[in-house]
């Protein structure tokens, strides 16, 4: 789904009383964000309302841990363009029994799925 | 090189058969973003990686991936090999059956055989790394499809645990990427 | 122990080596996983020479030693339940 605003074109009949079409233009520009953000807001709050409708709702659940203003400050001054990923400090790990019924020895990366299972 | 352990890295007992989702198993088995997908894939790329820890992490890992498809085909195997002609008909695997009884091909649940045309092996190691990051995600994201395809405990034991497998992988490729990236980072301790 | 709980103790320990191993890949310098590391390969290797001493070898290529003829070809096959 595209999510760049159509591009403004330029014809006779907008060039010939173009203030109020280029105001109209951009207006329903803005008007198409607006309703595109509302919408958005609305069917996430839907979806997370609703039972079973799974995939959505799944996705948002995942990335339900908050990060505080100040670390998206400090995340936000990194150099752009790159991806990073925290390193893993060391903690004390599972048992080996443990370990194997999580599918890992570390509590931190012990994220389970929360969906049908 | 490689020598082999008698062992599943996580058990499989499978209680009765299932040939239909054997059939869907066969996406992680030999599909597009299978544990065999995973495992060429960073076996090739470590040729290739640029410091110690990206060879050996991509070597491990790599080995750790055909350790699971060898779990997702015992499972294929233990869920069709009682199967009559008629239940592999039934379940949508009477072409399969046609072709190749109940061997366990790798090819995707609708039948296309594997190929390399599913992998990604580069010479840059960021974009490399980077492929390796959404193939974790891709696989993880296909475990939990099929685990909401069954309701069998002892299908869904495994999957999960390779589920979460992904999780790690995921964490460790970006630790490799954090690694390699050309951000300089000074005289931090990785401990 | 039985054969089947000499299995699941080595099952246990063999993956908790893998994901060890995965860890000490990128924080090859942490020195308490270096000391799990080499505590837990140390287990693995006495579970390991207890199975082979009673049940024959789980590991191919002159890895781990044949005791009755060519014990390595006979079953359980780990895809077999």
């Amino acid at each position: 789904m595209s999510r760049s605003a159509p591009k403004h074109t330029v014809n006779k009949f907008s060039r010939a009383t173009c203030p109020f079409t280029c105001f109209l233009w951009h207006f329903s520009d803005i008007f198409k964000t607006v309703r595109r953000t509302v919408f958005s807001f609305f069917a996430y709050y839907v979806m997370k309302a609703l039972p079973g409708l799974s995939a959505f709702e799944r996705m948002t659940t995942l990335q339900n841990e908050c990060l505080t203003t100040e670390q998206m400050n400090m995340l936000n001054s990194f150099p752009l363009a790159k991806a990073y990923v925290p390193y893993q400090v060391y903690s004390e790990p599972y048992t080996p029994e443990k370990a194997l019924q999580r599918g890992t020895m570390w509590p931190g990366l012990d994220q389970p799925w929360e969906g049908k299972a | 090189m490689w020598i082999y352990q008698k062992q599943l890295q996580y058990p499989v007992n499978i209680q009765r058969g299932d040939v239909g989702m054997a059939k869907f198993l066969f996406a992680q088995y030999g599909g597009p973003d299978s544990e065999l997908s995973a495992s060429q894939q960073y076996l090739a790329q470590r040729f290739t990686m640029p410091t110690p820890e990206t060879k050996a992490l991509l070597n491990d890992i790599g080995t750790e991936e055909m350790a699971h498809w060898e779990i997702l085909g015992a499972m294929i195997y233990q869920l069709t090999k009682n199967a009559t002609p008629d239940e592999m008909k039934a379940a949508g695997l009477g072409d399969y059956y046609a072709t190749r009884g109940k061997g366990v091909f790798q090819q995707s649940p609708s039948g296309e055989p594997w190929t390399s045309a599913y992998i990604q092996v580069l010479n840059d190691p960021i974009a490399n790394l980077s492929n390796d990051m959404a193939a974790e995600q891709k696989a993880r994201a296909a475990y939990e499809r099929l685990m909401s395809l069954t309701n069998d405990a002892s299908i869904i034991a495994p999957l999960a645990f390779l589920r979460a497998r992904e999780v790690v992988h995921f964490q460790r490729f970006g630790e490799a990427l954090m690694d390699i990236q050309n951000v300089c980072v000074k005289n931090y301790a990785k401990g | 122990m039985t054969q089947q709980e000499l299995l699941n103790q080595l099952q246990q320990i063999a993956f908790y080596l893998v994901d060890l191993n995965l860890y000490m890949d990128t924080h090859p310098d942490c020195p308490q996983g270096l000391a799990l590391y080499n505590t837990y390969a140390t287990k693995l290797r006495e579970l390991r020479m207890q199975y082979e001493q009673a049940y024959g070898p789980l590991l191919n290529f002159g890895n781990m030693l044949a005791k009755n003829g060519f014990d390595w070809i006979n079953s359980p096959w780990p895809w077999e339940n």
